[in-house]
């Protein structure tokens, strides 16, 4: 009887030792693994934020040429899903703006480069990136949807038929990306471009 | 040398074919039907089943005599999601493309049911050259698998291979780039390699 108990308590003791050693062999690996990720998210960070940026700076030279650029920070662009704010110039005159609108569809996210002349007019509109595009598109049916944004002003309604006035554009069948998701990105840039326009953006230093 | 070809044969058959729990139980098929879309996201996707597969099983092999059972799968799988996170860092900084289209279903690597396959397998052999063994007919067989369907559905769906036109988009057969497509070409290949099974079973040959 005495034997027995004494068995039990060295197994117990046992268990104890096991789940003790567990614990901390498994709070080592994740300290481990915690200092390999942070230090690997340190080194490639900047690569990381320059890789991201740098289809969008691609995009704004092709569609708003200009001598030089000035990024802008704008207080409430962030909310609205609009970043990487530049405004353009040649010698020393504005001549457009630039921004970059982020939104999401049923397939992802959705990157849009959104160029304006300087009056705030919208010149031209390019996907950065679709998120997981729509297969049974092509994207020939995107740039006809796109390019009727060129002379838009304001915000901009979808017309499922026929287009009623300036405001609208016309829905595109067999497109890779949402027409919702476009006229919502363009939307949201071309209402940041308009608080731009009126100088309310601040330099941002380099 | 007869017996090195052999013995390679022979872990090819086992890779692709016998021991493969992606083909004989359909296990990890979301990553492979997203990844398998286009040959380059299925290159890295491929690789990074083999990275996940291999440095786990090495590293659970080499810990298996001091880490107490309890916690040995826990382990296993936090390695795999460890390494996960380092491959998602470094994709995310040099093949932003490929992770806009595959980053969403790289973590689904570490929890697939093909790592708790692997680990079980990896269990019977206590030397780490057979854990790695294991690990590599596993991940090879992934490899093998989801080259071949990326290859078909980029080729035959777009008309494309790594990202170059080689045929006109609109000749390509846009179904094979959807998931239902991808599903359809995975049940041929399914039985192509179960066809042949039979057929080396008739000979003799297991």
């Amino acid at each position: 009887m005495k034997s027995s108990k004494k068995e039990k308590k060295v197994l117990s003791h046992e268990k104890k030792k096991e789940l003790v050693s567990s614990i901390l062999t498994f709070v080592i690996v994740l300290v481990i693994a915690g200092a390999i990720l942070s230090s690997l998210s340190l080194v490639l960070g900047e690569t990381i934020e320059k890789t991201e940026r740098q289809p969008f700076i691609s995009a704004m030279k092709k569609l708003c040429p200009a001598d030089k650029y000035e990024e802008l920070a704008f207080e409430n662009a962030e909310a609205s899903g609009v970043y990487n704010m530049h405004v353009a110039y040649v010698v020393d005159d504005i001549v457009g703006y630039c921004v970059e609108s982020k939104t999401h569809s049923a397939n992802g996210e959705l990157r849009l480069a959104v160029s304006s002349d300087a009056e705030g007019r919208i010149t031209a509109v390019e996907i950065i990136s679709r998120g997981k595009e729509d297969a049974s598109g092509t994207k020939a049916q995107d740039k006809e949807f796109l390019s009727q944004f060129a002379g838009k002003n304001g915000q901009i309604t979808l017309a499922r038929g026929t287009v009623k006035d300036d405001t609208q554009v016309r829905e595109v069948i067999g497109m890779t990306v949402s027409p919702e998701a476009v006229c919502d990105g363009v939307n949201r840039a071309s209402a940041i471009i308009g608080h731009l326009k009126k100088g309310e953006g601040k330099a941002v230093p380099k | 040398m007869k017996k090195k070809s052999g013995k390679l044969g022979k872990m090819i058959r086992e890779s692709i074919v016998f021991e493969n729990g992606f083909i004989a139980l359909l296990l990890g098929l979301t990553p492979m039907l997203v990844a398998s879309t286009r040959l380059i996201d299925a290159l890295v996707m491929g690789v990074s089943a083999i990275v996940v597969l291999t440095d786990s099983a090495v590293l659970s092999a080499l810990l298996s005599k001091t880490v107490p059972n309890g916690i040995k799968v826990a382990l296993h799988i936090t390695v795999a999601v460890v390494s996960i996170a380092v491959i998602e860092l470094l994709i995310r900084a040099f093949a932003p493309t490929v992770f806009e289209n595959i980053g969403m279903y790289l973590p689904l690597l570490s929890v697939s049911g093909v790592l708790t396959y692997s680990f079980e397998k990896e269990k019977r052999k206590k030397k780490i050259s057979g854990a790695l063994e294991t690990a590599l007919v596993t991940g090879g067989g992934f490899f093998a698998e989801i080259l071949i369907l990326a290859f078909v559905r980029e080729f035959f769906g777009r008309g494309s291979l790594l990202g170059f036109q080689i045929l006109p988009e609109e000749y390509g057969m846009r179904f094979l780039t959807l998931p239902g497509g991808g599903l359809i070409l995975l049940g041929v290949l399914i039985a192509v390699l179960r066809a042949y099974v039979q057929k080396i079973e008739k000979e003799g040959e297991i």
